[in-house]
């Protein structure tokens, strides 16, 4: 589709593809905006910006392109507005892009027993949170429902549980070979 | 499951954790996620009107392409339109002339219009070249200016604009690339317009350059629809703090739009309405300096005889060279300002 938008230039092309962008655009414009008028405003300049730019630019993967560029005006919009911006590093460091499978499908003996290892070394909330999440395919609401932690402490637990667990079992599997 | 169901409360079981661990992998999700979480409402009824507007958005643009070709369709039958006026004058003096120099008494000029197309035709030639003698021929290609010009709008180079001389059906339009050229003779107007764009003229004098790139604004109405945001227009006396500078091309903008007359007294004010307010504050500044303004209206050679603050120098140098065209040209020019304190 992008392609199309590129050889032809029709704005319908363009548009079907950001339509399918609008929640994603959204939810990142309401994170850091934290305003539903804004992030309006903001999804609809960003359409705008990127009807311009787009042509001018090699997009690989219009995806994390577009990640990346919506992410950019959120902030460009705040430091207009002259808001201070509380970012939280950790949670902005982005994963590595191959997926860390470990947890869900490990593949060999070994790496079983480095993960139900690493699983027992982690505090007690991310353990329980990330057997809910990986083991039982738990959604964050349904762990909110069934330990009574909070839905953001529930997210920080999964996700700082996981890079612990990645490390942890990487660690290990790397001691033994 | 898409993010769509998800925020629209489908939030538990498998489904939902699936797309919750690929928001592990991809940050974008991930934060749209966040987002939704953390600002209450309805996201759904805001993302339905998302939607729509982008629809609209989409349409209108594309309705603003159609509306180029049927200017540039309309044009062209403009410009046939015109040729076949200028078809039929040529030929009503000629017939004229035919019957004073056949001397026909008046009382029979009914039957005229019976006369044989060939006697007619073969005395169309021979007066064609009777009412235009040579030296009126040589004169008239000197006072015909050849004026040539690109036409565009902040979109780009607009196609099937169009360029009237003012009062007459005289006209050309542009072509694809919102190129231009026009005969015109000192002392017309010129008058450029586009759908959607506002109207601009441009008087036509013997010094005036033979090209003329011309920039339109949007029209107002037109701006509602397709205005960015974060390029709004701000009055820069709005605006606290030190934070923006007016850019070049909305001054430029300004500047084409007005019409009415641009001197010392129209600058002062309009430099009062439009420099930084922090610039030289806590300070008596003062600056005074020389100038030229050159034949199409635009301040050029400064020299700054005194001043006391730089910052001023520049504002008003930059407020001067991009500001509005003054409508007195050519002739020296010697500016005193003084900063009024706002505080």
């Amino acid at each position: 589709m992008l392609e199309n938008f590129l050889q032809t230039g029709e704005t319908a092309v363009f548009g079907e593809l950001y339509r399918r962008y609008l929640p994603l655009v959204y939810g990142l414009c309401l994170k850091y905006l934290e305003n539903k008028e804004a992030a309006h405003d903001a999804v609809m300049d960003i359409f705008e910006n990127i009807m311009e730019k787009l042509p001018h630019y090699e997009v690989k993967n219009f995806h994390t392109w577009l990640y990346s560029v919506a992410k950019n005006h959120c902030l460009q919009v705040l430091r207009k507005e002259n808001r201070i911006i509380f970012v939280n590093i950790e949670e902005n460091v982005v994963e590595n892009p191959d997926d860390f499978t470990l947890i869900e499908k490990p593949q060999t003996e070994e790496e079983t027993e480095a993960l139900v290892f690493c699983i027992g070394t982690l505090a007690e909330e991310q353990q329980t949170s990330i057997r809910y999440f990986y083991m039982e395919e738990k959604s964050y609401a349904d762990i909110v429902e069934l330990t009574g932690y909070a839905l953001n402490k529930v997210k920080s637990y999964i996700q700082n549980g996981k890079r612990n667990l990645k490390s942890c079992i990487l660690n290990r599997i790397k001691k033994w070979n | 499951m898409e993010l769509k169901d998800y925020i629209q409360g489908k939030k538990r079981g498998k489904e939902a954790n699936r797309l919750e661990r690929k928001a592990l992998n991809d940050p974008f999700l991930q934060e749209a996620i966040d987002g939704f979480d953390a600002v209450g409402g309805n996201h759904l009824y805001a993302l339905n009107a998302l939607e729509k507007e982008l629809e609209k958005r989409i349409e209108s643009k594309e309705n603003r392409r159609r509306l180029w070709w049927i200017g540039i369709a309309a044009s062209i039958v403009f410009v046939i339109g015109l040729g076949s006026l200028f078809f039929i004058r040529n030929h009503k003096p000629a017939d004229f002339v035919a019957i004073d120099t056949t001397v026909i008494p008046p009382p029979i000029t009914p039957t005229i219009p019976d006369a044989s197309p060939a006697i007619a035709e073969a005395k169309t030639p021979e007066q064609k070249q009777t009412p235009v003698s040579e030296p009126e021929k040589i004169q008239r290609a000197i006072d015909n200016l050849i004026i040539k010009g690109k036409i565009s709008d902040s979109y780009g180079e607009v196609p099937g604009a169009s360029v009237q001389i003012k009062g007459t059906t005289k006209g050309a339009s542009t072509d694809l690339d919102g190129n231009y050229s026009i005969a015109a003779k000192a002392g017309d107007t010129l008058v450029f317009s586009s759908i959607g764009l506002l109207a601009q003229e441009v008087a036509v004098s013997k010094k005036s350059p033979r090209t003329m790139n011309i920039s339109l604004k949007e029209d107002n109405i037109e701006l509602d629809e397709f205005v960015v945001v974060g390029y709004g227009v701000q009055k820069k006396s709005d605006v606290t703090g030190s934070m923006s500078s007016i850019s070049k091309k909305q001054v430029a903008s300004k500047r084409r739009s007005k019409k009415e007359r641009f001197g010392e007294k129209e600058f002062k004010a309009f430099f009062e309405e439009n420099r930084s307010t922090t610039i030289c504050s806590g300070e008596k500044a003062s600056i005074s300096l020389r100038f030229y303004v050159d034949k199409t209206g635009t301040p050029t050679d400064f020299n700054v005889i005194k001043s006391t603050c730089d910052e001023l120098e520049e504002e008003l140098i930059e407020l001067l060279e991009y500001g509005p065209q003054w409508t007195t040209t050519e002739r020296k020019v010697k500016l005193r300002i003084r900063l009024k304190q706002s505080d």
